[in-house]
Order: structure tokens, then C-alpha cells, then sequence
């Protein structure tokens, strides 16, 4: 295993199997995942896309492992922005462990080939908040009300 | 969620415990050992301090063969955050209606 660059972790009041749908069909990521929809079939080798609401491709890539209800692992490739494109492909792990009535959801990048820091800014940011956003709609059945990223 | 939250806020209360989240947020993914040496504390201090973060879930850790990495985890302070954003909105949503409801009134007078 490459050594991950960022760890995430989130304990959420759910099961496996709703942490799993939450994070894999398309009706639940646009509620906390910036309105955006995942797709894909989710076997090994299949492409899988993240939508954005206009219709363009977010980020996209193939999946490496999956596991359901406990381990998912894609190639991650950000595609919705010019300069992104030509980076090589980031690997993005999701690992879910059931802890009684809880889910530890573990969230887990890396890169084969280095790439400079400021490309790591924009999953730096968004992670907590998409991880926040997914705990509260599972918990609570709606997702964070939306704010300005920048501020 | 009340005992979580006293949890970070304890976690957090602490200098040298904040400088090992620093050290963190400069050089992820760290093991014991690393931390040990950049750090001018004992080996006992950073294991006892390391132990209160993870269980304040600000330190996530991952095995890689035999090395335990370290990393920091924002989740937790992004979700305090969210706590009170959310209640100074909904106070500052709530004194708008006031102010247009009490200007309306005015212009009926």
C-alpha cells in the first residue's frame, strides 16, 4: 500500500450498508457531496463519474477494490478543471468499520506519482465538509445547509 | 455528541498537544518514532499525548506493515464549527425577519 498523504476519519450513527449507499449512488451523494452525483456500477475495473449538476464531469476513474459494505478504493482523476487533467491519477480509499452501533468511515488519499501541493488544497478543503455533510444526512436525515468554501 | 465535543475541547487545551497537531499539519503521516525525534519530548509524553488526541478522533492513524502513521484529522473541528455557523446564522436569519417585520408595521402606521 502506497503510504496515504491524508486520513480522514468520521464516526456516524449508521450501518455499513447506509454509509455504503451513501457513498456510492447518485441520490444521496448530491445531497452532501456539493450537489454532485456519483455513477458507476461499482465493479473492479469499471469507470465510475462524479456528475456536476450542469452536466459536466467533475472527477472520474476506475475502481480498484470493492467490497461492499467495507472497502471501496478508486483511481481519482479531476477532470472538470484545465490544469487538473494532466496530473496522474490519485488513488482515493473509503474503509468502513462497524464499531457496535457506529461507523468508523475512514477516507484515505494517495499519489503514485508526486504532485505539488496546491493541487492537494481543493481535497484538503472539501473532505471535512463533504465528511460532515454525509454524517449529518445519515444521522439526521438533511445535509448541511450550503456555505461559501472560501470564507 | 456532548461527551465527543468536551473530548476535542480537552484534547485541544493543551500546548504540547497543539504543537503535535502543528507538526502533524506540516509533515503528515508520521510515525511514533518520527515524532519523538522532532519534538522535544519523551517518548512516554508524546505516546500519552498522541493516545487523547486519537481518542478525540483529531488524530486518525493507519498500519502500514509494522509502522502506525499518524494524521491529522480536521473532521472534528469542521464540525464544531458547523455547530455554531449554523446558530449565528439562524440569530442573524432570525434578526432580519424582526427588522423587516417591525419597518413593515411602521409603513402601515
Amino acid at each position: 500500500m502506497t503510504k496515504p498523504e491524508t486520513v480522514y476519519v468520521t464516526y456516524i450513527a449508521a450501518k455499513p450498508e447506509q454509509v455504503w449507499q451513501a457513498l456510492t449512488s447518485g441520490e444521496f451523494t448530491k445531497q452532501y457531496f456539493f450537489g454532485r452525483r456519483m455513477e458507476s456500477d461499482w465493479k473492479v475495473g469499471s469507470p465510475w463519474t462524479l456528475w456536476m449538476e450542469d452536466g459536466r464531469v467533475d472527477c472520474q476513474g476506475k475502481v480498484l477494490e470493492s467490497d461492499p459494505p467495507r472497502r471501496l478504493s478508486m483511481t481519482w482523476h479531476v477532470e472538470w478543471m484545465e490544469e487538473f487533467r494532466r496530473l496522474p491519477p490519485g488513488v482515493v480509499t473509503f474503509q468502513l468499520d462497524a464499531l457496535g452501533d457506529v461507523v468508523r468511515l475512514t477516507v484515505m488519499e494517495s499519489h503514485h506519482e508526486s504532485i505539488d501541493e496546491k493541487y492537494k488544497e481543493g481535497g484538503r478543503r472539501g473532505w471535512p465538509v463533504i465528511l460532515c455533510g454525509l454524517k449529518s444526512l445519515l444521522e439526521t436525515g438533511r445535509p448541511l445547509p450550503p456555505f461559501d468554501m472560501s470564507a | 455528541m456532548v461527551m465527543h465535543v468536551d473530548r476535542v475541547f480537552k484534547a485541544l487545551a493543551d500546548p504540547s498537544r497543539r504543537r503535535l497537531l502543528d507538526w502533524l499539519h506540516a509533515r503528515n503521516g508520521q510515525t511514533l518514532g518520527e515524532l519523538c525525534e522532532d519534538l522535544d519530548m519523551t517518548r512516554q509524553a508524546v505516546t500519552k499525548h498522541l493516545a487523547l488526541l486519537e481518542a478525540a478522533n483529531l488524530v486518525a492513524t493507519v498500519w502500514r506493515g509494522r509502522e502506525k502513521l499518524h494524521y491529522l484529522n480536521p473532521v472534528p473541528i469542521h464540525e464544531i464549527s458547523e455547530r455554531w455557523i449554523g446558530k449565528y446564522e439562524r440569530t442573524r436569519l432570525a434578526a432580519l425577519s424582526a427588522l423587516k417585520k417591525g419597518l413593515e408595521e411602521r409603513n402601515d402606521d
